[in-house]
């Protein structure tokens, strides 16, 4: 994806470069807001991270004018603001996520492969599918190998879903409970932990080579050829 | 020790004011007719006496002129009353005349004149009653030239209806009064209490968030209307303060959250660079504690910003039933994998505009200290019923419950019920951030020790 990112600290701006460099995204790094303005109106691009708290202008303000010229740009806020109230502001000035800092690189990685999707008008799942050894079946969530059949509770199929969008890279906890259960805070005990345990083991009863991986510190990965 | 409310300080102050004149006034006619029925009666008297003993000087100068026909022709000619009696006898009580009224007849007259000396007392007075009548007669006797005596009597009739017409004006006169002392009690329910039932009223308004409303009576007396512009000033200044508290803390969140994403970057590449297992492990256990302390700044903010009235809300429509529903969805894997039944108690649905999110962490609280403290085979469920337009949300278990000197503690900052165990790290301010959001709502919360063992903690929210 081609990015630009609007940032006024130097060393997150450093590290998202890094970051975006290594998943194979091309990044432009501004730190103004007024620049960002005139280089978005003048380059093509895929996506916009926006930090709220510029220096010229606020990331509201420029997500707003942008929408007044037309552009339709999917745009990322980045903020140190993290109440609802804020959120929602952000929504209503136009943008189309919204991420507090701190957070993890994955997690803003996971927003963007989200915005892709959406932007793509996300194609629609075929009813039954196959991935790796097992078939899926979204109506009656049941997943077969074989004889073998397990049916997934409706909060543990929209997690494998999620899982699964997002095949290949890490998944954040976070990212998670907001995609799966419309959570943004970290409800405490290890509830994803333990949704996710649950979800291993029904899919290893199954006989599935389906299997989701936690990586300590960072989230989870969904694979499909496990052994 | 408590204040006992008498049944006095029950009734509304109005009627209370109302009652104060009416036993002031009554009080007072009653002691103005006292004073006055006895005065008038003692004047009267003298009256009565004065009368009498002028009849009966100018009726023996009559008798002295014109002997017995004289006085026969002037009395009757002279009475205008039937109150005054006349007799003239003997030494002996022989009657040579007699003029008295129908009532006076039933008055038994002395029979003989009294022993006096006539020369240096013309004239004596004497006082006849009746029984079973309060009517009283005074009767005058002189010695006339000749030897007879001459009586004249004269009933108190005439002065008991003055008195009973004094008393009747007087009467009168209190009623007037009472209804003039009702003024006050219209002037104080119309210019006092009216405003302050209308300070009320605004006063409702203000825990709202921002909390511009302000104490409002035009048409109250002055001193109510300094008070409210006191009110009203210390108001703006708790106003200008939660603002200022705000950007504090937009302004903290930013300052120590932006530090945070720096170190969390660097952190996550070290993690992704290292090939040094224990320096991995380091770089992960090192992210979690940032994830745990920007999560901390965040709680602290919202406590402070609630506490004060100074969170901002994000108000939707919330079914508590599907609010609920989704937390018992999200927690119950975690639950039984601790060997924790949870379970929902199905109640009537409610509809309450509340912040969603906001809720939902506090009871996210609630149930993630349940999780904690209830022992394995244990139970937690979560119920909630309608209170006025609002609803009571619990979260029950089945653990040790909590110490009831600490009921009211726990809910402070910082602070751990002792029967807590720490079993997981934090500082506990879990039970506060639920305090405040709910405070935050114009709601309250508590908790109490289930009689079949464990903790009730609950949460009150209004409708909205």
């Amino acid at each position: 994806m081609r990015l630009v990112l609007v940032e006024d600290d130097p060393e997150l701006g450093r590290q998202m470069t890094a970051w975006m460099a290594e998943a194979g995204h091309h990044l432009t790094w501004l730190e103004q807001g007024e620049a960002a303005l005139d280089w978005i109106c003048n380059h093509s691009c895929d996506a916009a991270i926006l930090d709220v708290g510029l220096p010229d202008l606020d990331g509201f303000t420029v997500v707003e004018t942008l929408r007044k010229r037309g552009v339709q740009l999917p745009v990322i806020f980045l903020t140190a603001r993290a109440g609802v109230p804020d959120r929602v502001r952000g929504l209503a000035a136009g943008a189309d996520d919204y991420l507090t800092k701190p957070f993890a690189a994955e997690e803003l990685l996971a927003r963007l492969d989200a915005l892709r999707r959406r932007a793509a008008q996300a194609q629609s799942l075929p009813d039954r599918r196959r991935v790796g050894n097992s078939l899926l079946d979204p109506v009656r969530r049941r997943i077969s190998c074989g004889p073998e059949v397990v049916d997934l509770q409706p909060r543990e199929w929209t997690l494998l879903e999620v899982l699964m969008k997002h095949e290949g890279r890490i998944v954040p906890k976070q990212f998670l409970l907001e995609q799966v259960w419309d959570i943004r805070f970290d409800p405490g005990t290890n509830v994803v932990d333990a949704m996710i345990c649950r979800l291993r083991r029904k899919l290893e009863s199954a006989g599935s080579n389906l299997s989701i991986e936690t990586i300590r510190g960072k989230g989870y990965a969904f694979q499909k050829d496990a052994v | 020790m408590p204040f006992k409310k008498t049944l006095f300080d029950r009734i509304p102050s109005q009627w209370r004011l109302a009652l104060l004149l009416a036993l002031f006034v009554g009080t007072s006619i009653a002691l103005t007719l006292a004073l006055v029925r006895s005065t008038v009666s003692r004047d009267l008297q003298h009256l009565n006496s004065r009368i009498i003993v002028d009849d009966l000087v100018e009726y023996a100068a009559i008798y002295a002129a014109n002997g017995i026909e004289g006085v026969a022709d002037v009395f009757p000619a002279g009475q205008h009353s039937d109150t005054n009696g006349l007799r003239i006898t003997t030494p002996t009580g022989e009657a040579r005349y007699e003029d008295l009224p129908k009532e006076m007849r039933d008055f038994s007259w002395p029979q003989r004149p009294p022993a006096n000396d006539w020369e240096s007392k013309p004239t004596l007075l004497q006082e006849v009653v009746k029984e079973g009548k309060d009517t009283r007669l005074t009767v005058g006797c002189t010695r006339l030239h000749d030897g007879n005596y001459l009586w004249f009597g004269r009933t108190d009739e005439e002065s008991r209806r003055y008195q009973h017409n004094i008393t009747i004006y007087l009467w009168l006169a209190g009623i007037l009064a009472a209804a003039v002392a009702l003024l006050p009690v219209v002037w104080y329910s119309h210019e006092v209490l009216t405003p302050i039932r209308a300070f009320t009223k605004s006063a409702r308004h203000l825990h709202l968030p921002e909390g511009t409303a302000r104490l409002m009576a035009p048409r109250a007396i002055p001193e109510l209307k300094t008070l409210a512009s006191v009110i009203n000033a210390g108001l703006d200044q708790i106003l200008s303060l939660s603002r200022e508290l705000q950007g504090t803390n937009d302004q903290l969140a930013h300052e120590l959250r932006t530090p945070l994403a720096r170190i969390r970057g660097n952190l996550e590449n070290l993690l992704d660079k290292s090939d040094n297992p224990e320096a991995q492990d380091a770089a992960a256990r090192s992210l979690e504690e940032i994830d745990r302390a920007a999560q901390l700044v965040q709680h602290i903010l919202t406590i402070r910003a609630g506490d004060h009235g100074a969170l901002r809300l994000y108000k939707q429509q919330t079914s508590v039933h599907d609010l609920l529903y989704n937390l018992v969805e999200l927690f119950t894997p975690a639950a039984e994998d601790r060997g924790l039944t949870l379970v929902i108690k199905q109640g009537l649905d409610l509809v309450l505009n509340i912040d969603r999110e906001l809720i939902n962490q506090a009871i996210s609280n609630l149930l993630d200290n349940a999780l904690a403290y209830t022992p394995r085979g244990g139970r937690i469920t979560l119920r909630w019923q309608a209170e006025g337009t609002g609803a009571v949300l619990f979260v029950e278990d089945t653990g040790p419950g909590v110490h009831p000197e600490e009921m009211e503690m726990i809910w402070e900052r910082y602070n751990r019920g002792s029967s807590i165990f720490t079993r997981h790290p934090g500082i506990g301010l879990g039970l506060s951030l639920v305090r405040a959001i709910a405070m935050s709502h114009g709601g309250s919360v508590g908790v109490m020790n289930r009689v079949t063992g464990g903790a009730s903690f609950w949460v009150r929210l209004p409708q909205g």
